[in-house]
């Protein structure tokens, strides 16, 4: 399981094995301060890091920091 | 000045109760009159102060698949027996013994009012499940065994503490795992400047006990790495209270007891008007407006088939505000079961 979580640190901190960076607490997948198509993209962003995260081998809780373009 | 002697009644399983080994685990209840075993060595200590009525035993594996037998079988000898304490153990750190121990504990706190004492090692499983159970009393132990010289006494000691009707202090002080009770008390020192002496002891890196634990968080080992994401069929979860509109199960805005799952649209995205966001968590306007904020349906719907296998119809969601680790753990373990029987190969967590 990956978690995506605007409070990564407190993720890591209580053990999450691999947490992805969100935006903000209240729109962890997206920014809709932005116009949408660059609020979509960072969603998408996000997800992609989640689907990496899945797919690498961690010993202990881990964070993961989408390389967000917008 | 005589005081009549305290009448206990022992549990032990088949391995103490000197039956045998896991090959005897089967073995059904049996009741002896005295002490037997470790029983022994605590009549030795105890001396005149107490005395061991009875030694029930029985096999692990008999206590935990004949449960609705053997406990009414076990509580009416206790009963019988006129015990005013029952010993249980000490389990150590053998999972289905301390499971025993404790279901013995409870049904005896509940159906007759008595104390039962039992001892063992802080990770038994049936340490986190039992010591909050009121009248049931659990003494740290080593993992193993050899370690029963040492518990012996202080068992005794601890026995006749509680039987003595003298209120315990808190468990530091009296040696018995904390049981999560909190008690008023009085201090000199008021609440304000006791807050202010261990921040500053905390600034200098001083010692401070805090007079509000946390919960500990228990260590869960990573899992194992997605193989192919390309044909890993992926469940979301999410921890906003995303529901439907209408709130059909009556979700709350804080302190969660229940997780639900809900079909996801076969549409490419999630529209703000057939959903709700219940959380008093956090500023929900945005993922009310646009719930693929706390539930990515329209990136996956996306990316379904060539960044990963398939997305599973299925989500999960609770409200993750003020919930109790106690319920976040059941909520987790169904889930995972729910997900394991969808055959998902892996999870996404939406945290708001």
């Amino acid at each position: 399981m990956a978690t995506i979580s605007a409070m990564a640190q407190l993720a890591q901190q209580v053990g999450a094995s691999r947490v992805v960076v969100g935006r903000k607490i209240p729109h962890p997948c997206g920014d809709p301060t932005l116009p949408d198509e660059f609020d979509f993209k960072v969603r998408e962003e996000i997800v992609t890091m989640a689907f990496e995260a899945l797919q690498t081998s961690v010993g202990a809780a881990t964070v993961f920091r989408p390389s967000h373009t917008v | 000045m005589s005081r009549k002697k305290i009448r206990i009644v022992h549990y032990l399983n088949q391995f103490f109760g000197g039956i045998g080994g896991e090959t005897e685990a089967d073995t059904g209840l049996q009741i002896r009159e005295g002490a037997v075993g470790p029983g022994t060595g605590l009549r030795q200590v105890l001396g005149e102060k107490g005395e061991i009525v009875a030694t029930l035993i029985c096999g692990d594996n008999h206590f935990s698949n004949q449960i609705n037998e053997v406990l009414p079988e076990i509580i009416a000898a206790i009963k019988r027996y006129e015990a005013d304490v029952v010993v249980a153990g000490p389990a150590f750190n053998a999972g289905r013994y301390g499971f025993a121990c404790g279901e013995v504990g409870k049904a005896v706190a509940e159906q007759l009012g008595i104390p039962t004492l039992t001892a063992m090692y802080p990770e038994n499983p049936a340490v986190e499940t039992y010591r909050k159970v009121r009248g049931v009393w659990i003494l740290p132990t080593e993992a193993m065994a050899k370690d029963m010289p040492r518990v012996l006494p202080k068992l005794a000691e601890f026995l006749q503490k509680v039987m003595s009707g003298v209120e315990l202090g808190p468990a530091k002080e009296e040696g018995y795992i904390p049981t999560g009770q909190r008690r008023l008390v009085f201090t000199s020192v008021p609440g304000a400047e006791r807050a202010v002496n261990m921040l500053l002891a905390k600034l200098n890196a001083q010692p401070f006990e805090t007079e509000i634990p946390t919960e500990r968080f228990e260590h869960v080992a990573p899992a194992p790495p997605v193989k192919d994401m390309k044909t890993a069929r992926v469940a979301v979860i999410t921890t906003s209270g995303l529901v439907p509109r209408g709130n059909p199960d009556h979700f709350k805005m804080f302190n969660a007891t229940e997780w639900r799952k809900y079909k996801l649209p076969d549409e490419s995205s999630l529209h703000g008007e057939d959903w709700e966001v219940i959380h008093g968590g956090f500023n929900t306007a945005y993922a009310q407006k646009n719930p693929n904020l706390v539930l990515p349906l329209d990136a996956l719907r996306r990316m379904a088939g060539h960044a990963f296998g398939e997305l599973d119809n299925t989500f999960y969601t609770i409200t993750g505000v003020g919930t109790s680790l106690k319920t976040a753990k059941e909520a987790g373990e169904e889930i995972a079961a729910s997900m394991r029987e969808a055959r998902v190969d892996a999870a996404l967590l939406v945290a708001t």
